[in-house]
């Protein structure tokens, strides 16, 4: 072998690879660059999260006497430990401990470290409590557990009987820490209980010795055990939910990504995409059919892969972790916005590449950053919020993960699956962009930015993936912002600016730089009288209408409704200004924002569509599980109100009546309101309402001969 | 010419590629049972042509009609008049012929039982019984294109537009392709074809449209081309004679004026 030819073709090879710039970008510049970045948010992400967990103070609940020394120092400021006495003991718990019929745990011998081990004795079970049930301190383990659990402390502190009695008579005298290991505050608690215990025994110690003159460390103080009282599932959940929404999502992307280069660039490759341009088809049907190929293989490689996941843990793993089928059912369908969104994306970048090798190079630099954010599930603290619920494929990732730790918040879960809709529907708006254009699909002159070139329309309505791109960003940004805003003390200034700062002048703005025209965009165009009148009425009834219904099928937390009517208050203001800030604020702002800009771009994909997305859109603003039903209906009307009269004033009217009737039974509580609803929103009452509604809606309704005059 | 009697009529296509002007404004018309073949060095604009013709590319400036309807108004039924084959195309490896007839029938809207019956009749007249159900992957160049021309002519189409059908075939599948194309104009399509091939333009086409950098540099047909050549003795030589000089006709006619 000749290492002089070895070298020449080595050297022409690397030329060849160095001037290819997409390889270079995505082997080089893209690690150089993700890495760091990644390392950094990480770090500012765990950071914030143990700033967070250094700044709460633990909620402690004592079962048991604590003795005045002991007590003193965990109630040192510098310990943020808030000790609360008998917190939720059940009594029959506390009758047992005060009479001592309870033994402490005794201190275990430390446990090699791995999985837990399964109890010899129990088989395959499916009851993995079986081993706590079996302790002494079963009772108080599982009420701690019980506790813990609601999230209502931190950690449970026992100090058995006689531990004032052990300390004062010099003895070891027994506590125990009950703590969730899988709850990093509960953790956290548990580790500040045990520094202060450790300084309440140096401190016995020292006065011990000094007393009866015993040499130093002759005695031991406190004996303190801790037990954590995590259910196995959710310590097993913790391990699984920490790698299985990445495992699940990347292998579902997968699938979809391979078929994505072969069905684009693979048939650009072989010069079968032309044949297809010059079929007497539209482009948007030649992208639904490649994007549903692509989502269908998607989904089924979820599908396989949550249905082999559900099988080891049944199966191979049984009696370490109980999952119900419904957990593993929610989590597929949380994969299906995920696999939308990626196989409309994937789709769309793979279309630039000019043969299947090239599209394998574009979409890695998208396929990266999925890797690392499924791969942020697995720092600690890292949990479902409000916040993260608005970050795409974090959130699901986050979700999946609580699914599995057994804590769902049905809130987030609405934010979540809302949001990945949105930014999937987005990313089939840009894949249909990109297929619409024909140097694209032809050769690999296409250059990302023509698809990303917008040019501003003249007059006319805002097209519809202006508008709906265009919203998400509105949306998100109000989201994220209202959150910030939310430190502020003033709730009427906070709503205020909300309304106008983030909704009112954002919609404005968007029309004005889309080009589109105004009155048009918006419906500044005086409705019929009649029209007006309909609107009054559908105002006055169609609240209590759809709560009428909307009651029944998901009926409301008392907590929630108490919640709800606190925040309206705004803290006492006066029923002149509740009504400005409350009912016609938001009725000017949010119909400007959902019926005037949003609907009128998303009526270009026909009135059904618009209804629907406009009042799905509305309602999860609206930001709570509990309010979808009736905003969404109301949502309905509104638009109905606004596609009819070609107006937003009726919206307005509607929306403005709707609420400002919300907050005079709020502010007034007239005593006959009380008594009509005695038991909720009768029968009869929501009958009223929905004949009233039907009459509103009659008199809204554009007559057919208008419509065709106009 | 008039272009109301013509199948497929271009007039003043242009298109740009960014700075680049790939075709500068082209004049161009086929009639019912006429081949006419689009001739032009590597470059000289035919693929973009043609392309444009097939209602593939949106041409800068100009308009296309075929069958007197308008490319850009109503592109669905303008395209549903068209049969298109390119010598680069392949066929989808993990289908065979028959799928991928199959396929594009339905794509064109042809009912089951026409469909069957029309794959029939190709896979007959094509001489593809052999292979018609095998995956393509497994087929030769040959075979593979003869599945492209079932491709292009299963919905019967009234226009044909052929971009180098016979590249890279032996001779005998070339001319198999071209007595296949001679049989299409005999059922009165309208046929554009494009090649490198002289002898099979003068061989088959009833006119020449000779297109240099982006224009027809001269049109009619093959002895009234050569005359105007400098007295050519073939069309190779009239070819070489245009491209050489790289400008248009020296008498200064409409290109087309002459036919």
């Amino acid at each position: 072998m000749r290492l002089f030819i070895v070298l020449v073709i080595l050297r022409k090879e690397l030329v060849e690879t160095l001037r290819d710039r997409r390889t270079f970008v995505s082997l080089v510049l893209l690690p150089m660059l993700l890495y760091p970045l990644f390392a950094l948010l990480m770090s500012q992400m765990a950071g914030a999260e143990m700033d967070a967990l250094e700044a709460r103070p633990s909620k402690i609940a004592v079962w048991g006497e604590l003795s005045p020394d002991v007590s003193a120092t965990l109630a040192a400021g510098e310990n943020k430990l808030e000790i609360q006495p008998w917190l939720g003991a059940p009594e029959a718990l506390r009758r047992d401990l005060e009479a001592g019929s309870i033994p402490p745990p005794v201190p275990a011998p430390p446990r090699p470290p791995g999985p837990p081990r399964k109890d010899p004795g129990a088989g395959p079970s499916t009851d993995t409590k079986k081993h706590d049930t079996g302790r002494p301190d079963a009772a108080v383990a599982l009420a701690a557990r019980a506790l813990v659990g609601a999230r209502e402390a931190h950690a449970v502190l026992v100090p058995w009987r006689g531990f004032s009695e052990d300390v004062r008579a010099g003895k070891a005298a027994r506590v125990t820490i009950y703590y969730d290991s899988v709850w990093g505050d509960s953790d956290f608690a548990a580790d500040r209980l045990d520094y202060a215990l450790a300084r309440a025994r140096d401190g016995l110690l020292v006065s011990r010795e000094g007393e009866k003159g015993l040499p130093k460390g002759f005695t031991s103080g406190l004996e303190v055990v801790s037990r954590n009282v995590a259910p196995d599932e959710r310590r097993v959940g913790k391990v699984l939910g920490t790698l299985m929404p990445m495992m699940l999502i990347l292998m579902s992307l997968l699938g979809g990504f391979l078929r994505a280069a072969d069905m684009t660039a693979g048939e650009k490759e072989r010069g079968t995409m032309q044949t297809l341009l010059c079929a007497p088809l539209l482009p948007l049907e030649i992208i639904t059919g490649k994007f549903l190929a692509v989502f269908v293989v998607s989904l089924v490689t979820a599908l396989v892969n949550v249905a082999s996941l559900g099988f080891t843990l049944r199966r191979i793993l049984p009696g370490e972790m109980d999952v119900p089928f419904s957990a593993h059912a929610l989590t597929f369908a949380l994969l299906i916005p995920v696999t939308l969104l990626f196989s409309a994306l994937f789709l769309a970048v793979a279309a630039f590449a000019r043969d299947f090798k090239d599209a394998q190079n574009l979409l890695t630099p998208v396929y990266l950053p999925v890797m690392l954010l499924s791969m942020l599930t697995s720092l600690p603290g890292m949990e479902l919020s409000v916040a993260t619920s608005f970050v795409p494929l974090l959130n699901v990732a986050l979700l999946i993960k609580a699914i599995y730790l057994g804590d769902v918040a049905p809130d987030l879960v609405f934010f979540t699956l809302g949001s990945s809709t949105l930014f999937a529907a987005l990313a089939l708006l840009f894949a249909a962009r990109v297929f619409e254009r024909e140097d694209v699909l032809l050769g690999g002159r296409g250059s990302f930015r023509a698809v990303f070139t917008f040019e501003r329309q003249k007059g006319g309505t805002p097209s519809l993936g202006y508008s709906l791109g265009a919203f998400a960003v509105i949306f998100v940004v109000m989201f994220y912002a209202s959150v910030l805003l939310e430190k502020t003390t003033n709730r009427t200034v906070q709503l205020a600016s909300t309304q106008l700062g983030l909704i009112f002048l954002p919609a404005l703005a968007a029309i004005a730089v889309s080009g589109a025209s105004m009155r048009e965009t918006l419906g500044l165009r005086l409705p019929r009288p009649r029209a007006l009148v309909g609107a009054v009425l559908a105002g006055l009834s169609g609240g209590v209408a759809v709560s009428a219904i909307a009651l029944r099928l998901v009926p409301v937390p008392r907590e929630f409704s108490d919640k709800l009517s606190d925040a309206l208050l705004l803290d006492g203001q006066p029923l002149g200004v509740l009504i400005l800030v409350v009912a016609v604020l938001p009725a000017l702002c949010e119909e400007t924002l959902f019926r005037g800009f949003l609907f009128s771009g998303l009526s270009r994909a026909g009135i059904a569509v618009a209804l629907i997305a406009s009042s799905l859109l509305f309602s999860l603003a609206h930001g709570s599980i509990y309010r979808m039903i009736p905003t969404f209906s109301l949502g309905l009307l509104l638009g109905y109100a606004r596609h009819t009269t070609r107006s937003l004033l009726p919206g307005i009217l509607v929306h403005g009546i709707n609420n400002a009737l919300v907050m005079t039974i709020l502010v007034v509580q007239p005593a006959w309101l009380e008594r009509l609803f005695g038991e909720g929103l009768s029968v009869g009452l929501g009958a009223a309402a929905a004949l009233v509604l039907a009459l509103g809606i009659y008199l809204l309704r554009e007559p057919r001969e208008a419509k065709a005059r106009a | 010419m008039s272009s109301e009697a013509s199948a497929l009529a271009a007039e003043g296509l242009v298109k740009h590629y960014g700075p680049t002007i790939a075709v500068a404004g082209l004049d161009l018309a086929v009639r019912p049972g006429e081949v006419v073949g689009l001739l032009g060095p590597n470059g000289a604009g035919k693929t973009t042509a043609l392309r444009m013709l097939a209602g593939i590319l949106r041409p800068t400036q100009g308009r296309v009609r075929i069958g007197g309807i308008d490319m850009a108004e109503r592109p669905l039924e303008a395209k549903a008049l068209i049969g298109f084959l390119s010598g680069d195309t392949q066929l989808y490896q993990r289908l065979s012929p028959r799928e991928t007839l199959q396929y594009f029938g339905r794509l064109h809207g042809l009912s089951e039982a026409r469909l069957a019956a029309r794959i029939d009749d190709l896979v007959r007249d094509l001489e593809m019984a052999s292979f018609a159900d095998r995956p393509s992957a497994t087929l030769s160049a040959g075979q593979k294109q003869r599945a492209n021309i079932a491709r292009a002519f299963l919905h019967e189409p009234s226009v044909l537009i052929l971009d180098e059908p016979t590249n890279a075939l032996d001779v005998l599948s070339g001319r198999f392709i071209v007595e296949s194309i001679r049989k299409e104009r005999a059922k009165g399509r309208a046929i554009l074809f494009s090649t490198h091939i002289m002898s099979e333009a003068e061989y088959l086409c009833d006119r020449i449209s000779l297109i240099h950098e982006g224009r027809i540099v001269d049109e009619g047909e093959v002895p009234a081309l050569c005359a105007r050549a400098g007295d050519a003795k073939n069309l190779t030589d009239a070819f070489l004679y245009h491209v050489e000089r790289g400008a248009p006709r020296a008498d200064g006619a409409a290109p087309g004026g002459a036919a």
